[in-house]
């Protein structure tokens, strides 16, 4: 990402050409499940299937690690989507970790639009150890969604 | 039953206080909670009484308040106190109370609630001034007293209440063993008294009190129109909240003036955390940390994490925020916090269809779940829940 020193009230996609129009680059961070969606990755890159290199992988031992204060940190941060993964209904490796997961997932979707971070910009989504062409579809499907919205707003400036 | 206790001296106050001395003088409880001041200043804190002639610096009914008692009430029965406790709740400390049994944090055992259609509060420096006034340097209490439960306060009076009463969804007893019903009520004869469960039962009739009383006639009305009141003015304040800090920027300029005192956090009644993560190593950065982030922007604000935390406690808080408004109330800084809790949280706990404080056997939205719930939110495409 551009290292841009700049005001908040200079701060736009113009002066940050990272942020602008169709060279937008979002950056999305993807908390995926060591059991699956994470072994998923690992197949589609054994498998060459290519995906948007935007996307940043935190590889966790189950999505009901994922406290929503990693969450929220990804998106004061800087990130422009954030992704949680896990396996689905019935396949978690700690029985329910994904279940509890969702509630978390549902609460944050209440909480981040309030204050401008769209719903649209945080996802959940079951993904198993062999859907390797899934993880690559949704990666991609998602860097796509996101470069239509364009940059969150704390990309564009600092949180205090 | 609905027990009739005729007011002594035409003095609410007054006629409180020998209530509570009775209750310990007939050993229906051991001990009491109610405000009382400290060191005749006009703070008003809760305290614990066991000696039924400690009544006179008692404030049961007043527009003061400083501590939500609920976090008390669980310190006194996080174990077994051996003991019965008769604990005088404003409602908004009964939720709380009650959130934090959901915890394991305390539980009802040694306990009676009793609870009031409520006084409301006034903010810290509306209650300075009101407090200034009259002899004792308390006010007059009787006539506030007289006051709220004759014609409800509104935000157009003298006194405007706080402004999380002014929003306030129950200002009456839900959930309580014994319900003290003073909206409406002929105060200068009567304070209506209704025992909501057993142990309520068991408390009046120790008192000797009989099924005598009625709940007075105009109080439902007036608590519907109250709370078509307050439901207005919630909305009114949750509009402000949106255009105040709708965007990130809006919610800089909004904390700008936070310290990270974390005053808020203390005194909040439902932040749970036995120790805050905010106090510990995981917000501890290193130096560098610092510079690179000075580095990204031209400038880093000391202490940072502002806005993280005041996130964090709404993601902690957002289904349990009983909107006391205590966190207002502690704010060095004036920042409306109360508003921005009470306005996001009751948003946010729609989606659980949970209500804090309603009922006791209803689980913490986020300490359960179901196989099969919330499908919508998973997948790409998913229909949004905003
Ligand atoms: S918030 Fe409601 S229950 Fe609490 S003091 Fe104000 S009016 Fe009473
Ligand atoms: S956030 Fe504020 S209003 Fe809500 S329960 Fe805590 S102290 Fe009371
Ligand atoms: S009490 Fe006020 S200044 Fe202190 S942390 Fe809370 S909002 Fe910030
Ligand atoms: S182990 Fe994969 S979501 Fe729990």
């Amino acid at each position: 990402m551009t290292q841009t020193v700049m005001e908040p009230s200079q701060a736009s996609p113009a002066k940050n050409p990272s942020l602008a129009g169709d060279a937008f680059e979002p950056v999305l961070i993807a908390f995926v499940c060591n059991w699956c969606t994470y072994t998923a990755a690992d197949l589609a890159g054994t498998s060459r299937l290519t995906y948007p290199d935007n996307v940043r992988l935190v590889r966790v031992m189950c999505t009901g690690m994922v406290d929503p204060q990693y969450v929220i940190k990804a998106f004061l941060e800087g990130a422009d989507a954030v992704l949680v993964s896990g396996c689905h209904p019935g396949d978690c490796h700690y029985i329910n970790g994904n279940y509890k997961a969702r509630r978390r997932i549902l609460l944050l979707k209440q909480i981040l639009p309030r204050f401008g971070i769209d719903a649209k910009r945080l996802r959940l989504t079951w993904i198993g150890a062999s859907d390797g062409i899934e993880f690559a579809q949704t990666m991609t499907r998602f860097v796509k969604d996101i470069k239509e919205i364009g940059p969150c707003q704390a990309r564009l400036q600092p949180v205090i | 039953m609905i027990a009739s206790i005729q007011t002594k001296n035409q003095s609410i106050t007054r006629t409180l206080q020998d209530f509570f001395a009775d209750l310990l003088k007939t050993g229906a409880v051991d001990a009491v909670l109610v405000p009382s001041r400290i060191s005749k200043s006009p703070y008003v804190k809760p305290c614990l009484i066991t000696s039924a002639d400690q009544m006179d610096q008692t404030v049961p009914l007043g527009p003061g308040f400083f501590v939500n008692a609920g976090p008390m009430v669980s310190r006194l029965t996080r174990t077994r106190a051996d003991a019965t406790i008769g604990v005088w709740l404003r409602p908004c400390e009964v939720r709380a109370f009650v959130e934090l049994t959901k915890l394991r944090q305390g539980g009802r055992q040694d306990v009676i609630i009793l609870s009031m259609d409520c006084p409301m509060a006034l903010s810290r420096k509306d209650y300075e001034d009101w407090a200034a006034q009259g002899e004792g340097g308390l006010g007059d209490v009787d006539k506030w007293i007289h006051t709220v439960y004759q014609k409800p306060v509104t935000k157009a009076d003298a006194w405007p209440v706080a402004r999380a009463c002014q929003v306030c969804e129950s200002p009456y007893p839900v959930n309580a063993d014994v319900s003290v019903m003073l909206m409406g009520a002929d105060l200068d004869k009567e304070i209506p008294v209704r025992a909501d469960t057993e142990k309520g039962e068991k408390l009046l009739a120790a008192l000797d009190l009989t099924d005598n009383g009625q709940e007075p006639a105009q109080r439902k009305a007036m608590l519907a129109d109250l709370t078509a009141d307050r439901t207005a003015a919630f909305q009114a304040m949750d509009e402000e909240m949106l255009v105040r800090t709708g965007s990130i920027d809006a919610l800089n300029r909004f904390f700008s003036a936070c310290v990270n005192c974390y005053n808020c956090r203390s005194v909040c009644p439902v932040c749970y955390c036995k120790e805050c993560v905010f106090n510990t190593d995981a917000v501890a950065y290193a130096p560098a940390q610092y510079l690179s982030w000075a580095d990204k922007w031209g400038q880093v604000p000391m202490p940072n994490d502002t806005v993280f935390f005041h996130l964090t406690r709404l993601a902690h808080i957002g289904c349990t925020c009983v909107g006391c408004g205590q966190c207002t109330l502690a704010c060095p800084s004036q920042i409306p916090v109360a508003d921005l809790f009470i306005s996001v949280t009751r948003n946010v706990r729609k989606a659980f269809d949970y209500v804090p404080g309603r009922d006791d056997a209803e689980a913490l939205p986020l300490s359960v779940f179901q196989e099969s719930e919330f499908t919508d939110i998973v997948g790409m495409g998913n229909k949004e829940v905003t």
